[in-house]
């Protein structure tokens, strides 16, 4: 091959071009620590970036919730073990009362009992992060309060709504202790219906409930099936005489079934309030109708209605001081009712311990997935720093050399020599 | 033979070789034009004389000043040229649109998509809290700001981009014309006898450069005119040269003849690179991100309308999403001015956060085509990275086969000094020697002239 001046010079400028262009991408990933700056790097590894990327900004998110959540439920838990303390109090001064020898001095455990229920009615409207601690998810009030006439206590807010947190992708955890579910009282209507009734079939239950002054009612419940898998609730409640207690009668439920599994699924077309608060306030009756236990199946229809009405326990030990100032001394009904109320406090602690076992277990959890993701996220884009270096000084090297031949040869004729 | 012929011989061999020399330095000096082609002397004998039954010779003449040149590597030049500068201005413009993207980085879209939705999720921990609800508002203004960018950065990139296509045209144009007018030249010049090669090498330097801007077929003439046709149609011969024009129809970038009905096909090229980004791959990329986008908005309005605000009048109905007006993402106002009114709650409590749960995990719903918002949009930048990577691939490959070709071209044309020199040593000891000869005749004329 001829070789003219145009091809030396051109192959001394094409091949430092690329010994100069190599420099420049390992200097520009040693400086940025990036295999891939622009998707054309690596188109693969960009997707898989975006993946880790997205993982990683999720488990960051999931481990601030457990952060977030724990806090709060550190307080649950404080504001439960407060409660807890003054109920084994008051079960002990209730114990004590018992013994005749006590029992001169009625009006001072009153005052004991009057002072205890302060106590747990503060830690129950307890706030954390802005939350009441057992408000459910209506912070409009204080959830429990005395009524007008200091009679009665009451909640003020709707306590039954649960802080749903998602803590990792397939981990929503409820993250709060329903008021409802310690202080208040909830009628559950059980059982199941049978998918084979006949449209029109009606199934009656009646429970007798209390109101917060321990007056005896019925509650009377009513499902007629409307369609395949459908039923309408009505129900009332009477006193003693048979007379309603509502102005107007309520309005009628709708409930859905699922019609493969047989669970309730939603009530009034609202998937997630399967419980409605029952409130009349002329009557101080107060509860939560919870429908969540109801079910549709092929066994004959068996539905049933309990209360947990006893573990009221602000009224029951109103009721109690109340009496005492009376001269009368607790009976067995009222000692029981408090000691219920101390087992399910005791209950719903450990309810609470294993939800912050559970987020902290997953929290472990987390903490290993965001290493591993940051370990996937350097081997696809990391820089190894010091290869890259060598590589950098072998190419320097390379540039330095060919510029010296370059400089040696480049300049060299003929012409030379003349 | 008369004595004077060594005369004859000698004076004309120095004219010849003085004309060589020239030539040789015609070479050097041009040693370092790449678009100049090494001249070659072609050297004869002159016609020889019959006398007296013998053959007497005249000395030496020069035949032709010979270009060297092939015509197939220049084929292949001119072939290989339109594919590089196609795949080359495709790559830088692919580039470009990467860095307006600015993925895989903490402010591309995928992240701050994410970013926005975790920030509903860790609104759903407490729902009432203004910091967080600031919080969810800042990453949907970030992803909104960098949507709009992207729109924004994609429509002033077209815009460049129909504007350097038409200056591109018009130097397709002026090209011709000069073409045109070296043809012309050429052929008067040649049938007058004036030398050709220089004006031929201006030509083949614009034929190249055309090759650059457009795709085009050669062919030389029987009066060496190049007829260059674009696209099929003609350009530009010895007798006329067309004018091209740029058109935009339904947003496709064409040339055209002007006058012409019908738009060239272009195949290669930087026009050809410039049309496909601007009517086809921009496009694309951007009815990809709004697909994505529109999905998005659907998706988290459909939730959000079903949720109450925990402002006071509390309302419900709320879009989260304005909409997707002219590539900008708007964020409904009145939430911007009152977080309160960012509607997560399902029951109408400030506690209850269930709509924010629900937003939070449409990041792992299949809302488009079966796949995640996330999915779609990397499949998107997938898509942009692997045409990138094609270009620069087909790129760097017709570069190495230019390279080659150059080489090929440069080793026939290219001009060696150590060559001219030599052939300056060589040519120079011939004319001196020519020199000689006169003297050599002069003393033998003086010889004889003593002798009388």
């Amino acid at each position: 091959m001829r070789i003219s001046d145009l091809i030396i010079s051109n192959n001394y400028l094409g091949n430092t071009n690329k010994i100069k262009d190599r420099i420049s991408i390992l200097n520009r990933q040693i400086i940025s620590g990036n295999k891939i700056e622009k998707p054309s790097d690596s188109p693969v590894g960009t997707s898989r970036l975006f993946r880790i990327s997205d993982q990683m900004g999720q488990v960051e998110t999931y481990q601030k919730n457990i952060k977030n959540s724990l806090s709060f439920l550190d307080e649950t838990v404080f504001a439960m073990e407060s409660i807890q303390s003054e109920v084994m109090n008051l079960v002990g001064k209730l114990t004590e009362i018992q013994n005749p020898i006590n029992q001169g001095n009625l009006d001072v455990y009153a005052d004991m009992i009057d002072n205890s229920i302060k106590i747990m009615l503060d830690t129950a409207n307890a706030k954390s992060d802005g939350k009441y601690v057992f408000g459910g998810t209506d912070y409009s009030n204080k959830p429990y309060g005395i009524s007008l006439d200091n009679q009665s206590y009451q909640a003020n807010t709707d306590t039954s709504g649960r802080i749903n947190v998602k803590f990792s992708q397939s981990v929503v955890q409820s993250t709060n202790m329903p008021g409802v579910e310690l202080f208040g009282t909830i009628v559950s209507s059980k059982g199941f219906f049978n998918t084979a009734d006949t449209i029109g079939t009606i199934t009656n239950t009646t429970s007798t409930i209390y109101d917060n002054l321990g007056n005896e009612y019925q509650l009377q419940t009513n499902y007629q099936k409307t369609a395949a898998n459908t039923y309408q609730m009505t129900y009332d409640i009477v006193d003693g005489s048979g007379t309603t207690v509502f102005a107007a009668p309520p309005a009628a439920k709708t409930l859905a079934f699922n019609s493969l599994n047989g669970n309730l699924v939603s009530v009034d077309g609202s998937t997630s309030g399967l419980t409605f608060e029952v409130n009349v306030p002329a009557n101080r009756i107060q509860f939560t109708m919870s429908l969540k236990s109801l079910s549709e199946n092929n066994s004959a229809t068996s539905i049933s209605l309990s209360a947990n009405q006893p573990t009221d326990i602000f009224n029951t030990l109103k009721q109690i001081s109340n009496d005492l100032r009376n001269g009368i001394i607790p009976n067995d009904a009222q000692i029981a009712a408090v000691e219920n109320f101390n087992s399910r406090i005791t209950a719903k602690q450990s309810e609470v311990g294993n939800i912050i076992n559970q987020i902290s277990t997953l929290q472990s959890m987390l903490e290993q997935q965001n290493f591993n993701l940051q370990e996937l996220a350097q081997n696809e884009n990391g820089v190894d720093i010091a290869r890259a270096v060598v590589d950098l000084q072998n190419q320097d090297f390379l540039l330095q050399v060919s510029q010296k031949i370059g400089a040696m040869i480049l300049p060299k004729s003929l012409l030379d020599y003349l | 033979m008369a004595l004077t012929k060594i005369f004859d011989i000698s004076s004309r061999s120095l004219a010849v070789y003085r004309r060589a020399l020239e030539v040789t330095s015609h070479n050097i000096v041009n040693s370092a034009n790449p678009n100049y082609s090494r001249q070659r002397i072609m050297f004869s004998t002159e016609t020889s004389n019959l006398t007296a039954g013998l053959v007497w010779g005249n000395g030496v003449k020069i035949s032709d000043v010979m270009r060297v040149r092939d015509r197939l590597v220049d084929t292949h030049i001119i072939g290989t040229n339109q594919k590089y500068s196609d795949s080359n201005r495709q790559s830088q413009l692919v580039g470009d649109v990467e860095k307006i993207f600015s993925e895989p980085s903490d402010l591309g879209i995928s992240n701050l998509m994410t970013t926005f939705f975790n920030s509903f999720n860790e609104l759903a921990v407490t729902p009432n809290s203004v910091p967080l609800r600031t919080n969810v508002l800042n990453a949907s203004n970030n992803l909104s700001a960098k949507v709009t960018s992207v729109n924004q950065s994609l429509n002033t990139l077209k815009g460049d981009i129909k504007q350097e296509f038409q200056q591109k045209v018009n130097s397709v144009n002026s090209i011709l014309d000069q073409i045109h007018q070296i043809n012309y030249e050429q052929f008067s010049n040649a049938y007058n006898g004036t030398p050709v090669n220089d004006l031929l090498d201006k030509r083949d330097a614009l034929v190249d450069e055309l090759s650059n801007l457009v795709n085009i077929n050669v062919v030389y003439d029987n009066t060496n005119s190049a007829v260059i046709s674009i696209g099929g149609a003609l350009a530009v011969d010895r007798m006329h040269s067309s004018q091209f024009v740029a058109e935009e129809v339904n947003g496709k970038l064409n040339l055209k003849i002007k006058d012409g009905s019908y738009p060239i096909v272009l195949t290669g090229g930087e026009l050809n690179a410039l049309s496909q980004v601007y009517s086809k791959k921009i496009p694309a990329y951007q009815q990809k991100l709004d697909a994505v986008i529109n999905k998005l908005i659907e998706a988290v309005n459909g939730e959000h309308v079903n949720g109450f605000t925990i402002s006071d009048p509390q309302e419900t109905g709320l879009n989260f999403f304005e909409g997707y007006v002219n590539g900008k993402l708007l964020i409904n106002q009145e939430l911007v001015d009152d977080p309160n009114k960012i509607a997560i709650s399902q029951d109408g409590t400030e506690g209850n956060g269930e709509i924010a749960l629900r937003i939070a995990q449409l990041t792992d719903a299949k809302l488009l085509n079966g796949n995640t918002l996330q999915e779609s949009y990397s499949s998107m930048i997938n898509g942009l990275g692997n045409d990138g990577m094609l270009q620069n691939n087909y790129t760097q490959a017709n570069q190495m086969v230019l390279d080659e070709l150059a080489q090929l071209r440069a080793s026939q044309s290219g001009v060696s000094v150590d060559e001219e020199m030599t052939n300056v040593l060589k040519f120079q000891r011939t004319y001196e020697a020519s020199a000689k000869l006169i003297t050599v005749a002069d003393e033998i004329l003086q010889t004889i002239l003593n002798m009388v």
